[in-house]
């Protein structure tokens, strides 16, 4: 996963650090995994911070890398924190923080995705399910320059030299908007850049009873974290509300003055959209085999 | 039933009506590609380019020298929080040939796709002018639909079964 020899010894430095984050994480002690990350954090900058104009650029992009490594489990700590306090609305954007830093690593990384990379990306895509965000707002403008995060040029011009998205020693090149000309529309979209753009739903709100759900079960601890597999969608039947007492020969509970087993009866079992969430112990199965530790790089 | 959000494919090839300002290039020039605005083909009121025009351009001179490519004159680039691909609005010249400027497209999106997360949708829009030496006409492909299609159709090199 890293090119480098200096990326290796950082990632060496911190790797216990993390690796004792993913367990605590695991056991829901999020205090002591937050703690463990922004020491990790802390120790990739001072390493990066050692770096002169001799190292490479390679040495440089493994260290934002790291770094990025160290961010995705803080923000995989931040969401469940978000989730058991029933911060379901501001959970959504950790959720997509956490995608964000899978995007840079998988984006300048070559070597194959580790299990556990893989294994976030696909809860990260069930989890999204349980939320009741399918539609985005977009903002469409002109924009007459936006200067360059690396060189603060205008990144829409041919002068800066720098492709936005793309890594420059250890640097993420982007533009930064400076000057709108004119703001043409706002639209409602399924497919955003930042899907954080959304309609805000109040976190009591019976639309997040699916994520709710999941959340009280890893609050008491009957679902662990990265044990968390997947969904599974299907349809049950299930009896209307209300008509549970009724007898064959009784008055219909709609009102309609007939007898019950010639108007509803036929019509008692509803159908409806059922979630199964699967868990698959995957961090006993993958994450411990190899005791917990070296799994990482 | 098919959502108002999900619009069909388009992949389609049309004989342009009024081709004065792909042909004033094209006479011109006769290597290279040319991102133009909006404005220049009819498209809208401003002359603005479209939101990958420049990255498109840097990556194109970065990876593929060989291939000149240059951006005419806007007054500014469009911006949209879509995490669609809107390519530029191009013009090509006789040395590019539309099979070549799929398949860099399609390298482009190809790496910009690296750190794609497997539930993340893309889509790209794209109009490419061209002339048709054969029928001695201006034609463009347009294209609107999912990436993973577009990538099919570079692959392939046969547009005729896609276009609708």
């Amino acid at each position: 996963m890293l090119r480098t020899e200096k990326g290796i010894d950082i990632a060496t430095l911190v790797n216990d650090k993390i690796s004792f984050a993913i367990h605590s994480i695991q056991e829901l002690d999020l205090s002591k995994a937050a703690i463990e990350l922004k020491h990790a954090g802390e120790i990739v900058d001072n390493q990066i911070n050692t770096f002169n104009a001799n190292d490479s650029d390679e040495s440089f992009n493994d260290g934002f890398i790291i770094s990025e490594f160290v961010k995705l489990f803080t923000y995989y700590g931040q969401y469940l924190k978000l989730l058991i306090t029933g911060k379901y609305s501001e959970s959504w954007s950790s959720l997509q923080d956490i995608q964000s830093a899978l995007r840079i690593i998988f984006r300048f990384t070559d070597m194959p995705r580790l299990p556990i990379l893989i294994h976030i990306e696909k809860q990260c895509g069930y989890l999204e399910q349980l939320y009741p965000y399918h539609v985005f707002f977009s903002t469409g403008f002109t924009k007459e320059s936006a200067e360059c995060s690396i060189c603060g040029k205008s990144i829409d011009s041919l002068e800066c030299e720098h492709v936005a998205g793309e890594l420059y020693r250890g640097r993420l090149a982007y533009g930064i908007v400076n000057q709108i000309k004119e703001l043409n529309h706002i639209a409602v979209v399924t497919n955003p850049t930042d899907k954080r753009c959304t309609v805000q739903i109040l976190d009591s709100s019976e639309q997040f009873a699916a994520i709710s759900y999941f959340a009280n079960g890893i609050k008491k601890k009957t679902l662990k974290p990265f044990d968390f597999s997947h969904l599974e969608f299907r349809k049950i039947r299930k009896l209307k509300n209300g008509i549970d007492n009724c007898g064959r020969n009784d008055p219909c509970h709609c009102g309609s003055g007939r007898k019950y087993k010639k108007c509803c009866m036929a019509k008692r079992v509803i159908e409806t959209n059922h979630v199964d969430i699967v868990s698959d112990e995957f961090y006993r199965n993958e994450l411990s085999t190899h005791g917990g530790r070296h799994f990482i790089w | 039933m098919e959502s108002i959000f999900e619009p069909e494919t388009i992949c389609k090839i049309e004989v342009v009506g009024n081709d004065s300002e792909f042909m004033a290039f094209f006479d011109k020039h006769p290597k290279g590609i040319l991102c133009v605005p909006e404005s220049l083909v009819g498209l809208s009121q401003y002359n603005v380019v479209m939101p990958e025009t420049y990255r498109f351009t840097k990556w194109i001179n970065k990876k593929r020298k060989d291939i000149t490519i240059n951006v005419a004159q806007s007054e500014g680039t469009k911006s949209l929080n879509s995490n669609d691909f809107w390519m530029p609005i191009v013009f090509l010249a006789s040395d590019v040939s539309l099979p070549v400027f799929l398949n860099l497209v399609s390298s482009y999106i190809y790496d910009l796709m690296k750190g794609a997360l497997k539930h993340d949708k893309a889509n790209i829009h794209l109009k490419t002018f061209f002339r048709d030496d054969r029928a001695a006409v201006t034609k463009t492909l347009s294209y609107s639909g999912p990436a993973e299609k577009f990538l099919q159709i570079a692959k392939d090199g046969n547009l005729d079964k896609f276009i609708n």
